[in-house]
């Protein structure tokens, strides 16, 4: 009867640590609403794989060989394979999202641009740390305040950190109504967050929506054609939605499509998270680093707000530049309640969410760009 | 680490270089359309 006590006994304190790790996910996930749907399935599933010989996970059996276990499974076919799951994602994601703040007021989608800024500055802070260009790239994307591209610029790549990579996106891009108040205040004056912003929108047109996201794909697929998977499924998306013929497919899309693949993507990430590659100083230093990108990303838009002002006659809140993150629609909720505790008379909320749109944009243009450059540069 | 480092920053500069070139593009075609005089939805 040894064999009731085998798992007990060969239980190590790494898996302890991650029993709490998963645990601590399911809390925040139940208990502080954060990201519920991918740290909820996250924090079980980082129990499952721990679980000694877990059969969750592929295992060699004396006498037979290798068991396959479903989650290894899954992540094979739904991430490593082609990267279907986050791909599919972003159909759903782009079917989500309106446009149309953004076409009405085209210049806010610089924002989206200048607010990438903080992947690369926390690449380069990634390698000082001592990592790959490789490893440093897929900790940089964390910063694109993007899951998904997270997921599969790192999968990609062939980074050994997808476990950790995955669990700072999500964690920081809930916690952007902590961490974008406290980065914005660093670089800003209350005067300047006093700025108001007359909200004069032109009228958008149906076929401008529509022509929208297929003028996008094509032409991020001319100048950085590693990103035309991550932004056409997300135009794809998007084009169900504004065609106005396909209502049932947009909201099938939008609800069944996305809690469906957001599901199976929390539980079979968490096959990247057993213990002996988890517990390491390495992950608690892409815990620091996914911090710092969300920072450095909100600094950088609200510096390009302020190089702005300096030519253009109607000031902008330099504010809304750190909206230009792709963490949709926290960010802009969090500008537009920083606008009013400055000037109660202040409403920011459509620039916001014409910037935060942008990013949306912007961060998967930035996975694309960096799958196009890293290569070379190895 | 110090070669790691300065192919990092070359990496920033042509990124961002890529993506202000793909942005700006849109932007630009973003006006184009927001210049056709066809009924607002």
């Amino acid at each position: 009867m040894d064999f009731l006590l085998d798992g007990l006994l060969n239980t190590t304190w790494k898996q302890l640590v991650m029993f709490g790790v998963g645990g601590l996910l399911i809390y925040l996930a139940i208990a502080k609403k954060l990201e519920p749907s991918l740290l909820l399935p996250m924090g079980f599933g980082a129990i499952l794989v721990n679980l000694p010989f877990s059969g969750a996970v592929n295992q060699m059996m004396v006498g037979i060989g290798e068991v396959p276990g479903i989650l290894d499974w899954l992540f094979h076919l739904g991430i490593e394979a082609a990267e279907a799951m986050p791909l599919l994602l972003f159909i759903g994601i782009g079917a989500m999202i309106d446009f149309g703040p953004l076409l009405a007021n085209p210049k806010l989608i610089l924002f989206g641009a200048a607010a990438q800024w903080g992947i690369f500055a926390t690449i380069s802070l990634a390698t000082l740390m001592g990592f790959s260009l490789v490893d440093a790239a897929s900790i940089g994307i964390i910063g694109a305040a993007d899951g998904p591209t997270s997921i599969l610029v790192s999968q990609v790549l062939g980074s050994t950190y997808i476990g950790p990579i995955a669990i700072a996106a999500y964690s920081y891009m809930a916690l952007v109504p902590i961490i974008q108040p406290f980065a914005i205040k660093l670089v800003t004056t209350k005067k300047e967050r006093m700025i108001r912003m007359p909200y004069n929108p032109r009228s958008v047109s149906k076929r401008s929506k529509i022509l929208f996201p297929i003028i996008v794909t094509v032409v991020a697929g001319y100048i950085a054609p590693a990103s035309v998977s991550l932004v056409g499924m997300l135009m794809f998306g998007n084009l169900i939605r504004e065609c106005t013929v396909l209502d049932t497919l947009s909201t099938a899309a939008q609800t069944v499509l996305v809690n469906l693949i957001t599901l199976l993507l929390g539980i079979t990430i968490a096959s990247t998270m057993k213990a002996d590659s988890f517990v390491t100083i390495q992950t608690l230093m892409i815990m620091a680093l996914g911090l710092a990108a969300f920072v450095f990303d909100t600094i950088a838009g609200v510096v390009f707000a302020k190089i702005l002002n300096l030519f253009v006659k109607q000031k902008v809140n330099p504010m809304v530049g750190a909206a230009g993150i792709s963490a949709f629609p926290m960010s802009a909720r969090v500008i537009q309640r920083m606008g009013q505790q400055a000037d109660p008379q202040n409403h920011l909320l459509m620039h916001a969410v014409g910037a935060n749109v942008a990013g949306q944009i912007a961060s998967v243009i930035a996975g694309g760009v960096i799958l196009g450059l890293v290569p070379g540069l190895l | 680490m110090h070669t790691t480092f300065l192919k990092s920053l070359t990496l920033m500069g042509q990124g961002m270089a890529g993506i202000f070139t793909v942005i700006l593009v849109i932007f630009l075609l973003l006006l184009v359309l927001g210049r056709k005089k066809d009924k607002p939805s």
